[in-house]
């Protein structure tokens, strides 16, 4: 599998800071879950491991090469990044889309040898039949899917993914965690994801980061991080956990203090969408 | 009945296992049969073009015959073999020849302009013309006609101003866009702002202009190609050999850059550079068209839109069809324009407008489904 190395990251827009001296090592566990509320600065790490935004100070550092020394190129060949689903103003098709993923590989043009690979990952992901349908026309499940083609026809060793399960129902909330956690085992991947359903971060994660007002307040296993106290801490929820073979369960039951972010007083609406 | 439910699941299952590699393939061949669909339409715009373009050449306001017309033409390769009278031949070699010439390139810039445009800026309302170089070409006319000055005298003086101003307003833009964050709500903004402005200025002049002067501004601002002529073929032909190339190297990128910055940027795309260069080669051409031609301004919003219906998004077709489609649709219009009302000649600009206007509307009804658009 592939490290990923978080050393001292601080970040803002203006005089906002979004994520405050943020370090994590990744180096033993796969399929790994951002969990934390609104604002947290869940989605700007994820951001900042893409390269899509600068930290003003820190390093990241992924297969053990700091991103920052690379080009954005390069990044590409060895981060992929799973967007919430996309609406675009022209329409694209399916295959189009995965071919996308193939563009840091490419030189100008696309070969043979890259349709080939487009192929094999919609056979792989059973999207094949949809190849010449129009990404817009699909269900938001399907759409899901096919960003998640997108970033595997990147060929990358780590992939990054932001809410993929918000907006699907829960059938497909568990088609997207198979797939992910498919890709951990089959092919050694390292996946990073932003979750707002801790059940399902629970549930597949082997690492759970929790975040609150741009640091990370607890890390470990889900079982760890998982508790009443922490539930209640950084949520503001007091919650029952019930543990069913071996697995943390939340039920949320009322708030007992302000949202994380009335708390921050601080305008961090909007960066994390 | 549950018996028989799962009986006719069991029935569907075998009948998917068992056309599984069917399938496969089936797939793939539709997509073989999708991309050479494209690249027949593509062949076919050309084929049509050429044809268009060998016909329209026989008829104008003169009447010549069609043998006449290709004898005058081979002989200027062929001198010996052929011989031909004076008139008619001024009107075929100097008129009418450059005059089809200039369409198709003018259509054909407009066209792959227009796309790059709306793909860069990410707006199907975008055009070639966002960035304020029509208006900034009128201004460049305007101050040429009224004070007479400008960068080059004699006989240039008005393609001069009109591309310099034009230029200049589309650097302006650029420049301001890479200083505060190119985001593509912020040039388009800027470009209407930079088209009021200009708008407002060419108003004043126009205030004050007499009425030959006037004549001058209003009759380039209605988009002519008679403007066009043999000596300026090679400075439009460097132009368009240095600009096209450069941005249709570029298709793979303006694919990624229509599904937004960030997502771009995740693929190894650097956005905003793409997005100066492709607008910096796009106001290169288009000023270099703009300054012989006047505005017309239909077709570099509209051919892209056409071609994305008939072609789809990929731009490695999408570029080309809609400069072909910009180059057929403008000749069309001109030699409709030019044989209309005999004598009299329709400025290519509205001409444009009034055939392509409802030819767009039919194609927006016509389409079925919301396809490629």
């Amino acid at each position: 599998m592939v490290t990923v190395n978080v050393n001292n990251v601080t970040f803002g827009y203006n005089s906002t800071k979004i994520l405050q001296d943020v370090s994590v090592d990744i180096d033993k566990s796969s399929f790994v879950s951002i969990v934390g509320p609104n604002g947290a600065g869940k989605s700007t790490l994820l951001k900042c491991v893409n390269k899509i935004l600068k930290p003003e100070s820190g390093d990241i550092l992924v297969d053990k090469n700091n991103i920052h020394k690379m080009k954005r190129m390069e990044v590409a060949r060895n981060v992929a990044y799973v967007p919430q689903s996309s609406n675009r103003v022209f329409p694209t098709t399916v295959f189009e889309t995965v071919m996308m993923g193939r563009r840091p590989h490419l030189g100008w043009f696309s070969n043979e040898a890259d349709k080939e690979k487009v192929w094999q990952v919609l056979e792989e992901m059973g999207l094949n039949d949809l190849a010449l349908r129009n990404f817009d026309e699909l269900s938001g499940g399907q759409q899901q899917k096919i960003l998640i083609a997108r970033a595997l026809a990147q060929e990358t060793g780590v992939i990054l993914l932001d809410e993929p399960t918000s907006n699907l129902d829960i059938w497909h909330q568990l088609d997207v965690m198979e797939n992910v956690r498919g890709l951990v085992k089959n092919r050694n991947v390292t996946a990073l994801m932003v979750v707002h359903d801790l059940n399902m971060a629970s549930k597949y994660s082997d690492l759970i980061l929790m975040m609150k007002n741009g640091k990370i307040v607890s890390a470990g296993d889900p079982v760890s991080v998982l508790t009443c106290d922490n539930i209640e801490r950084v949520y503001g929820v007091e919650a029952h956990v019930h543990t069913h073979a071996g697995i943390p369960y939340v039920m949320p039951l009322k708030q007992v203090g302000l949202a994380a972010d009335a708390c921050m007083m601080q305008a961090t609406d909007g960066f994390e969408a | 009945m549950s018996n028989l439910l799962k009986q006719k699941s069991k029935h569907n299952v075998d009948h998917f296992e068992g056309s599984g590699n069917e399938q496969q393939s089936d797939i793939r061949n539709d997509y073989q049969r999708y991309v050479g669909r494209k690249i027949i339409l593509i062949t076919g715009m050309f084929a049509l073009i050429v044809f268009l373009g060998a016909f329209f050449v026989t008829i104008g306001p003169l009447e010549v015959s069609v043998i006449e017309v290709y004898k005058i033409l081979f002989s200027r390769y062929f001198p010996d073999l052929f011989v031909t009278s004076g008139l008619p031949s001024q009107v075929v070699w100097n008129i009418r020849l450059p005059r089809i010439v200039a369409g198709i390139m003018a259509g054909f810039g407009l066209g792959i302009c227009g796309c790059v445009m709306q793909s860069v800026l990410k707006n199907p309302l975008a055009s070639p013309f966002t960035l304020g170089i029509s208006s900034g070409a009128s201004f460049g006319v305007a101050v040429a006609a009224v004070l007479g000055v400008g960068v080059i005298s004699g006989p240039y003086l008005l393609v001069g101003n009109a591309f310099l101003f034009a230029m200049l307003c589309s650097l302006f833009i650029i420049a301001l866009a890479s200083l505060k964050g190119a985001t593509s709500e912020t040039l388009i903004l800027a470009g209407i702002a930079i088209n009021y402005l200009f708008s407002s200025l060419t108003d004043l002049f126009q205030y004050f202009a007499t009425d030959e002067q006037l004549r001058l501004m209003v009759s380039w601002g209605m988009g002519d190609l008679s403007a066009f002529s043999w000596s300026n073929f090679l400075l439009l032909l460097c132009v368009f050999a240095i600009c096209t190339p450069l941005l249709y190297m570029k298709a793979n990128d303006l694919n990624i850059m229509v599904i937004g910055d960030e997502n771009a940027k995740s693929l190894g795309i650097d956005a905003n550079k793409v997005r100066m260069f492709c607008m910096l080669l796009a106001s290169l051409l288009i000023a270099t068209i703009v300054c012989f031609t006047g505005t017309i301004a239909f077709i570099g919003l509209v051919a892209p839109h056409m071609a994305r219906m008939v072609i789809g998004s990929d731009h490695k077709y999408l570029f080309p069809a809609s400069g072909l489609l910009g180059a057929l649709v403008l000749i069309c219009a001109d030699v409709t324009g030019m044989n209309l009302i005999r004598p009299t000649i329709i400025p290519t600009g509205i001409m444009t407008s009034l055939l392509g206007v409802p030819f767009f509307m039919y194609l927006i009804l016509k389409r079925k489904r919301k396809e490629f658009w």
